[in-house]
């Protein structure tokens, strides 16, 4: 049972992952099935083609005898992710990788394991990262593999400077969304697979909605149906995502296949897993997460009609 | 759908991910596969 999904925490030397991790721990994972695979400083070869030396700490300090305390290859890292996974059973593996790490490798070791990968997020020094830059290239890659970009320590710049920092940030990665924090105390859902489902509770009680929710100022929908929708359709429709859609997950069956599709988009990087479930299990389940969906929910639920099995009878009808 | 403009950077080619079946899972199986889904928020 490997339905896991993975969330790789990155940044440059002394950015703040670690207090961004400790934070999201204690708020909003605190209790989740969650576990933390921490990357040893000076077990990573600077050009970043290998991640060695994980550890466990948190929830996994029991493990840390084992034989994944040491260093480890790319074979042993998918021993050591299959040992957490049998061992502790969690839903979510958050990986925080070393300060000098390419998360981009440690992506395609992930995918490669045969796991889900979530979201990149990477933590910005909002006072050292244009020196970074200039002195690192691999500052400017932990920027553009980036989901997430996590501004951090903004009290120590003025408003002149992060908004600098930030316009040099969208012309790295466009795609990215950044969050602004202070010593790593982010209020937002949106960063951790898990917080998806707090949106998704949002979205069919809105009236219960939590106050941070609507300060992190991201609102959320639904689409249910029981068609089977057209594959190529669908991923087209998927790929078309507004950018305000920040997060959008679900599962649906897809007509000619056996298997349930696992979709997950988060700031259009679009992941698909496959999960066969019993044969009764037939209805069709999204949410989509973001900034002024008001203005996207009926384009996008009308495009998810028209991938319905059988749209095309019904726009025949409406012609 | 929105007129927004696709995003320019395409996502780079990636091993794809090990389908997993519940064939054979006890109920109590199913179950769990279930309560993981529901809490990466996918149902």
């Amino acid at each position: 049972m490997r339905h896991v999904a993975v969330d790789i925490v990155t940044g440059f030397l002394g950015s703040g992952k670690t207090t961004l991790l400790r934070h999201v721990l204690d708020h909003g994972l605190k209790g989740k099935p969650v576990a933390l695979v921490v990357n040893e400083i000076g077990e990573v070869g600077i050009d970043g083609q290998v991640v060695t030396g994980l550890n466990y700490v948190e929830k996994m300090v029991e493990l840390s005898s084992g034989c994944i305390c040491c260093s480890i290859d790319e074979y042993r890292f998918d021993l050591a992710i299959q040992e957490i996974i049998e061992t502790v059973h969690p839903h979510l593996i958050i990986i925080e990788s070393t300060g000098l790490a390419d998360p981009e490798p440690l992506a395609y070791r992930v995918k490669s394991a045969g796991l889900n990968l979530d979201a990149v997020i990477t933590v910005v020094d909002a006072l050292n990262v244009e020196r970074f830059l200039k002195e690192a290239e691999v500052a400017t890659a932990q920027i553009t593999a980036a989901d997430f970009l996590v501004v951090n320590k903004i009290d120590l710049v003025g408003d002149d400077q992060l908004a600098k920092v930030e316009r040099r940030l969208r012309k790295l990665n466009p795609r990215a969304l950044r969050l602004r924090t202070l010593r790593g105390a982010i209020d937002s859902e949106v960063l951790f697979a898990t917080g998806v489902a707090t949106y998704r509770e949002a979205a069919a009680a809105p009236r219960a909605t939590s106050e941070h929710l609507h300060r992190d100022a991201f609102t959320s929908f639904l689409y249910r149906s029981h068609a089977e929708l057209d594959q190529p359709a669908f991923e087209r429709m998927l790929a078309k995502l507004p950018d305000d859609v920040i997060r959008a997950k679900g599962i649906v069956r897809l007509v000619g296949r056996d298997w349930h599709c696992l979709f997950n988009v988060t700031c259009g990087r679009v992941e698909i897993a496959w999960l066969k479930l019993p044969a009764d299990r037939t209805e069709n389940q999204a949410v989509f997460i973001g900034r002024n969906l008001d203005r996207h929910r009926a384009g996008i639920l009308d495009a998810l009609q028209h991938c319905e099995r059988g749209s095309e009878h019904r726009q025949g009808e409406r012609a | 759908m929105s007129g927004n403009p696709k995003r320019p950077d395409e996502p780079a080619e990636q091993p794809p991910v090990t389908p997993e079946s519940t064939e054979g899972y006890s109920p109590e199986e199913e179950e769990e596969v279930a309560k993981r889904l529901e809490d990466l928020g996918y149902i």
